[in-house]
């Protein structure tokens, strides 16, 4: 990453030189993009006369990037900021921030809620139940006939998803459910999966309106509905943002493209960054980089190149320029049409990159079982952290899943690492403090809650002899009572005999003031007690200020689910803990994750999640055929569940049924399936080309044959191997 | 109260007991002062107390006058306690001609909370089988609080509830979504005036109408209070609707003396149909009229600091008003602003905020009733946050804000759990029925020191198949010890109490009374010299009485109690009573919204403005199906409703907001902020944005002052 004070590179001065109109930029990885946008967002601050009240308007995809973003913009401004001259918002943030200014412009109050997406899909589940209940034969059509008893439970699951997906996407193209059934009393087709998904897109709204809330899709759906309502509104939010830049522009969705569009104007000043290679937000959504791709060739518009990149060795570079190559010349017609990676080609840079070393690139061992790739990972890992504790090193996988996998086999053998999956571990450690505490108060009899609680309320201490041995002691105490509340009988008294260890004694029974406290405290509203115990558990004030953000999200949750008791909240936070649940905390991994505050330890993420961020050694796994197909044969398509018939894609087949409603376009079945695998294939590439580039020395990559133990290595990978081989050094 | 009185004060004090005064001014320039010597003066001049009316928006602004009246016969009453007693009073004198077909019957005075549950069961059927709202998001509660508030406008402001969709149309877009919303609403009021009218069920805006258009114009309604009040002071008439001024107006001339009182620049409930000015109207019924305009509460400094901001906020480009006696006054006296090391999180602005408060009072001896801690909007969790840290450091603190929700409330939870154990004749769904955490709570809260534990214990015991069983019974002799004879014994007191009860026969508000009197009171029972509780099961009962009337009006086949049980399971009836208005002003920091604290009309030495950041300091409450300013009299008829309307009213919000807490504000102002608010987000709001260009233009004009030496 570039320091604060680095002269700019050619192609990023001529984009410093930037004062107004529209610009779009195609950056490959590592050419700086966020740090050239955040110096010009600094430029402009200083040097656009800005009236009162406005602002230099930044947008970015995650929350992660704003955080960021936010950092460097303060850290060129130094002593010049204002604060209030420039707003960095993600794309949901900014819909927010519009939709709240005038939310009786789109029917909502000013206290309107907005729902998470794990909660939406709880609400979407709710419906799908209640409509597979009542349509027992729903299914019956798709289900292989010899699969259709056992597979119940997983059939309701698969309508959920196809249900979620039809429900964004109908949003997505601003059709309310209403009319979709309108649409549907009309259509000549049979389309089965319409019928499910209107039905249940009918009652989910119905949720919605009843409780005052709006989903994600909503809010981009009603913020551009707010600016196309009223003029004047639409007028002067565009003074108050002159000037808009936007990055990973490649992943922004119509909508949000046409939001962004609005605001800036016909004549306004508008810069969009983005990396069309790296779009990965593309499934089942209406995002695509055919948008940035577009955006270039308007009349009117700036196009620009960061093409070169300081960040990887060359020879790092020449395999992910070696993948746009093979990409361009991809073996499947069908996918090469769609150019899923394109070029310009990442140049290095005349001098900086890091040198090239015999570990630059590392081919994994063939054919391991998934545990002999996550040890093979982990020993070579270990001895890396070893021999370079001053370094950094990721394990990038596919999904959340694999992550976690990969997690308990460096927790079994001791080896440092930093899970940052659905939440961060720092969040995740807050919230799981706070879940024991809560999972003791909803069952106060058992000992073995309690014994938790104490090692929470020790957490600095838990590992040490003292602290094991209290936590012990009181797992094993049959009379809690005469614990917590001794009347006559003292259980502590008995147990540790005060004189001889008095330290422990006071220990012990600081912990039980503590909490009787909380015992008391148990009897609140769920964000009251919350409140009270992370005030009692935690220091630091992002730990406290996470404790608040998640008694504000459990207050929310109560009011969802007026019904709920302590017991269902403690599974509500159990789940977040657990990494089921996505929250936001407010610790600095939650707003910018820095690899950099990790050397020595493994930080374990998502593909997806590891957009942006570099590390000096990147262990690349699971690239087989699974999790990256290229429509062959005996591919796997996320989306296509076993016990379908003709190995559908349900959810892409609802989704033209959608298609065929809003355009009366002729469905016919399979086409959408096979079209779903081709995009899948190619975004799959352009997610592996993400992977590849967060290498700054040294990359490893490895796959496994899976399960069954019948997958392959994927097929660009043998084919970037194999050119390996052949030109390279091998 | 002993505040020595200017010579224009007094002289108003002192006026003969036949002028009528409208005395207009400043907050903070001593007007309720006035007021409530007035009171003194009237009664030392022999005047009776009463004939004496004092006339304030609400109860807490009647305290000085409680106070001067010295528990005299001097009435102090609201314009809507006053249409109340009246109605109730003169009722027979209309109900035929209100309602042909009625019966005998009394009407039945609903409250917010009972008009909302009528209009669930009346208006709500409808909206699901006509479809109507259906491009609306907003809670039922809303939607019927936004329909009920339409309608009070109607009788406030005076024009035909038939009407409130055509005005809101007519300032509306075109946009035919938004006039369906309307259509939809005007349907429902109707639909609910009717039924009211059909039950003798009397909201707030028939109230309203019932004693202004038809018994103040009779001859012993109007009587009744032209025959028994000769001088009238009205406070705040800037906060009250033209309804109010009406009446005033209309009354005045049958008075011997008046003293009408008017804030300037004040107007805070204009959303409940305030009209300062409509008020004025008032002026021409008085012979003299006097303005107080010098603040003998601010200090030069805040005095300053006042100016700036209001300039700020209208973003007046004139200079600095630095004249007069501003001339020496310095702004930084007038501000404390976060802490450096204390600006990155909510939470840590939160404990400066406690920090600062605690400092205060600790090392500088200011008396905590000196300090108040505002935010513009305060939630449970902030207000819980905020209470739990000022005492933590030794603060005591109260807090002015609607009671919460019952569900909320330990010792109502516990009342509502015993009833449902006590009435086993009501079959309740898994979702509403009594679960083992609920009984266990509940014991917690009714039996006097029994702990979380043993009542867990006592219920995975004791309570088996939705019964509790008798302790007694218990042969165990270990499961005895751990749980002991006190609390078993008590637990069967309660236990025996609610299986004799006898609930067949006994409303449920009645078995609250009986329960909470014959048990709970008794020692033993944490309800035993608790006056907090005590409360809490009045407010309970008092909502289920009056539930129970209610619904026996209009649907007396419902069983009400079980009806009402399940309606706060739902939250739909939350009971929500308003703040305890205390007779001696504590001395303890209040913990309030701007808005509360503003309507208090009391000044502090400081304030502590929690998130300066917030846009919530300049925004209304916007209701989709309704517009306060729209519906007003001031409105132009025909004229659109546009964002610059919204903007210029955001901005006199907040310039309304700024000033009226300056001007209660004598010493100093503690300016809260934090980069990221309490989701974890960064905001800027106009306040934040007046807030800088006042630390900026003071900067550059100190800079400047340097540089001229």
């Amino acid at each position: 990453m570039a320091k604060k004070d680095a002269a700019p590179r050619r192609a990023q001065a001529e984009i410093l030189n930037y004062t107004q109109g529209k610009m779009g930029i195609s950056a490959v990885p590592g050419s700086g993009k966020t740090w050239t946008l955040a110096r010009l967002a600094a430029k402009l601050v200083r040097e656009t006369k800005l009236g009162r009240g406005q602002q230099i308007l930044i947008v970015t995809l995650v929350n992660a990037a704003r955080g960021k973003f936010e950092q460097q913009v303060r850290d060129f401004l130094g002593e010049d900021d204002p604060g209030t001259s420039y707003r960095v918002r993600t794309l949901h943030g900014l819909a927010n921030d519009i939709v709240s200014e005038r939310p009786g412009l789109v029917g909502l109050a000013e206290d309107f809620q907005i729902l998470d997406e794990d909660n939406s899909n709880d609400m979407i589940e709710d419906a799908v139940t209640a409509y597979v209940r009542a349509h027992p034969a729903f299914g019956a059509e798709y289900v292989q006939p010899e699969q259709a008893q056992e597979v119940g439970e997983l059939w309701r699951e698969e309508a959920v998803r196809i249900a979620s997906a039809f429900i964004k996407q109908a949003k997505d193209e601003r059709k309310t459910p209403e009319m979709l059934r309108r649409a549907l009393e009309h259509s000549p087709a049979t389309l089965p999966l319409a019928e499910m998904c209107v039905s249940v897109y009918l009652s989910y709204e119905h949720g919605l309106r009843y409780r005052g809330a709006v989903d994600f899709q909503d809010l981009i759906r009603l913020a551009l509905t707010a600016l196309e309502a009223d003029l004047e509104f639409l007028l002067r939010l565009r003074a108050r943002w002159p000037i808009i830049l936007e990055d990973e522009a490649q992943d922004s969705s119509r909508l949000q493209e046409e939001i962004l569009r609005r605001l800036a104007g016909e004549r306004g000043n508008w810069v969009r960054v983005g990396d069309p290679n790296q779009a990965i937000y593309e499934s089942f959504t209406t995002a695509s980089p055919t948008f940035l791709r577009a955006f270039l060739r308007e009349t009117g518009v700036t196009a620009r190149e960061l093409p070169e990149s300081g960040r990887s060795t060359r020879r790092i570079i020449g395999i992910a320029n070696q993948l746009i190559n093979w990409s361009l010349e991809h073996p499947i017609p069908e996918i090469r049409v769609k150019m899923p990676l394109d070029k310009p080609y990442i140049q290095p840079l005349d001098q900086g990159n890091p040198p090239d070393s015999p570990d630059s690139l590392v081919f994994a061992p063939l054919r391991m079982s998934s545990g002999q790739e996550r040890m093979w990972a982990a020993r070579s890992a270990q001895q890396y952290m070893i021999d370079h504790p001053d370094k950094t090193v990721a394990m990038l996988l596919p999904t959340n899943a694999s992550g976690a996998a990969m997690a308990n086999l460096l927790r079994k053998e001791n080896i440092d690492y930093v899970e940052h999956l659905r939440t961060t571990s720092s969040t995740r450690k807050v919230v799981g403090g706070l879940w024991r505490v809560l999972g003791y108060l909803a069952e106060p009899t058992r000992t073995d809650l309690l014994a938790e609680t104490y090692k929470v309320w020790q957490r600095d201490q838990r590992d040490s002899s003292e602290v094991k041995a209290q936590v012990r002691l009181l797992s094993e105490a049959k009379l809690v009572e005469q614990f917590t509340s001794p009347q006559g009988q003292d259980w502590l008294e008995q147990a540790i005999n005060r004189a001889d260890a008095p330290e422990q004694f006071e220990q012990l029974a600081a912990f039980r003031e503590q909490v009787m406290r909380w015992q008391e405290a148990s009897l609140l509203p769920v964000d009251q007690l919350l409140l009270t115990v992370s005030g009692d558990l935690f220091n630091e004030p992002a730990d406290i200020a996470t404790g608040y953000s998640l008694a504000l999200y459990m207050r929310g949750y109560s009011d969802l689910h007026p019904h709920f008791r302590l017991a269902e909240f403690v599974n509500e936070m159990e789940r977040i803990a657990a990494n089921r649940r996505k929250f936001t905390g407010l610790s600095d991994d939650d707003e910018q994750f820095d690899p950099s505050r990790y050397k020595g330890r493994a930080v374990i993420m998502t593909l997806h999640g590891a957009k942006g961020l570099e590390w000096d050694r990147v262990y690349l796994m699971s690239v087989s055929n699974y999790d990256f197909p290229s429509v062959d044969l005996f591919d796997n398509f996320i989306g296509e569940s076993w016990f379908v018939r003709d190995r559908l894609n349900l959810q892409a087949e609802a989704l033209a049924q959608l298609q065929t409603l809003i355009s009366e376009r002729h469905y016919r079945e399979g086409d959408a399936t096979a079209e779903a695998r081709i995009d899948y294939a190619a975004e799959r590439l352009r997610l592996l080309y993400v992977g590849i580039t967060r290498a700054r020395e040294e990359l490893y990559i490895s796959w496994n044959t899976g399960k069954r133990g019948d997958m392959q290595e994927a097929k660009p990978l043998t084919a970037l191997r194999e050119w390996w081989m052949e030109n390279a050094g091998g | 109260m002993n505040m020595r009185l200017t010579a224009k004060q007094s002289a108003i004090v002192k006026a003969p007991a036949n002028q009528k005064i409208f005395l207009r001014g400043m907050a903070g320039s001593g007007k309720t002062t006035v007021g409530a010597r007035r009171v003194r003066q009237l009664l030392e001049m022999g005047v009776p107390g009463s004939e004496i009316l004092v006339l304030a928006p609400h109860k807490r602004l009647s305290q000085p006058y409680l106070q001067a009246a010295n528990e005299g016969e001097v009435t102090i009453a609201s314009f809507a306690s006053l249409a109340y007693r009246i109605v109730q009073q003169f009722w027979s004198l209309i109900a035929e001609q209100i309602n042909p077909n009625t019966t005998d019957e009394t009407p039945i005075f609903l409250n917010h909370e009972m008009a909302q549950y009528a209009m669930s069961k009346v208006v709500g059927p409808e909206i699901e089988q006509r479809n109507y709202f259906s491009s609306l998001r907003l809670t039922r509660a809303r939607l019927y609080t936004e329909i009920l508030d339409n309608l009070s406008k109607a009788s406030t402001v005076g024009f035909p509830a038939s009407q409130i969709a055509d005005r809101l149309k007519t300032a509306s877009r075109p946009d035919p979504e938004q006039l369906h919303l309307y259509d939809d609403m005007q349907a429902c009021a109707d639909l609910f005036r009717r039924f009211c009218l059909q039950h003798n069920l009397l909201d707030f805006s028939l109230q309203i109408s019932f004693f202004l258009d038809f018994l103040w114009k009779l001859d012993a309604p109007r009587r009744a209070l032209t025959d028994r009040y000769y001088h009238i002071i009205a406070d705040n008439i800037e906060e009250e609707s033209p309804a109010a001024h009406r009446l005033l107006l209309d009354w005045l001339p049958d008075t011997s003396s008046a003293l009408l009182i008017y804030d300037t620049n004040a107007g805070y409930r204009t959303i409940l149909g305030a009209d300062e000015i409509n008020a004025l109207t008032l002026q021409d019924a008085c012979a003299q009229i006097v303005t107080l305009d010098d603040s003998r509460v601010m200090s030069p400094s805040v005095a300053l600091l006042e100016r700036e901001l209001s300039g700020a906020i209208l973003e007046e480009t004139d200079a600095p008003a630095k004249k007069g006696r501003h001339r020496k006054a310095d702004l930084r006296t007038a501000i404390a602003y976060t802490a450096d090391d204390q600006q990155r999180y909510h939470t840590q602005m939160l404990d400066w905020t406690a920090d600062s408060a605690a400092s205060l009072v600790h090392a500088h001896g200011v008396k905590p009733g000196e300090i108040v801690v505002l935010a513009p909007v305060l939630s449970d969790s902030l207000r819980f946050a905020l209470v739990n840290r000022l005492e933590a450091r030794g603060i005591p603190t109260y807090s002015l804000r609607p009671s919460r929700p019952l569900h909320d409330e330990p010792a109502a939870r516990a009342l509502l759990a015993l009833a449902k154990l006590a009435h086993p004749q009501w079959i309740f769904s898994p979702v509403y029925a009594v679960r083992k955490a609920d009984v266990a709570g509940a014991l917690v809260s009714v039996i006097e020191g029994i702990d979380l534990t043993r009542a867990s214990l006592l219920v995975d015991i004791l309570f088996k198949g939705g019964k509790l069983h008798p302790f007694s019974k218990l042969q165990n002799e270990m499961l005895r010890g751990r749980i002991t004879d006190t609390f078993g014994e008590r637990y069967d007191q309660l236990i025996t109490w609610l299986n004799n009860s006898p609930t067949d026969q006994l409303p449920l508000d009645m078995f609250f009374e009986k329960l909470a009197s014959e048990i709970l009171s008794q020692p033993g029972f944490r309800f035993h010299d608790n006056y907090d509780e005590a409360r809490i099961v009045m407010n309970l009962l008092d909502s289920a009485r009056n539930f129970r009337e209610t619904v026996s009006r209009f649907a007396p086949e419902l069983d009400d109690g079980y009806e009402y049980l399940k309606m706060i399971d739902d939250g739909v009836l939350t009971n929500q009573y308003p703040p305890v208005e205390l007779d001696e002003q504590p001395d303890a920091v209040l913990v309030a919204p701007a808005y509360t604290f503003l309507l208090g009309n009391r000044p502090v030495d400081y304030q502590f403005w929690v998130s300066v950041d917030n846009p919530a300091w300049s925004r209304r409450p916007l209701q989709p199906l309704s517009n306060p300013y729209i519906l007003s009299k001031q409105w132009q008829h025909g004229r659109v409703w546009t964002d610059a309307d919204e903007q210029a009213t955001s901005q006199q919000i907040l310039n309304r907001t700024i000033t009226g807490l300056l001007r209660r504000c004598r010493k100093q102002v503690y300016l809260g902020y934090s980069q990221f608010n309490e989701s974890g987000f960064e905001q800027v709001g106009d306040l934040r944005l007046a807030v800088d260009d006042v630390l900026r233009r003071y900067s550059d004009t100190k800079q400047s002052e340097a540089a001229d030496g």
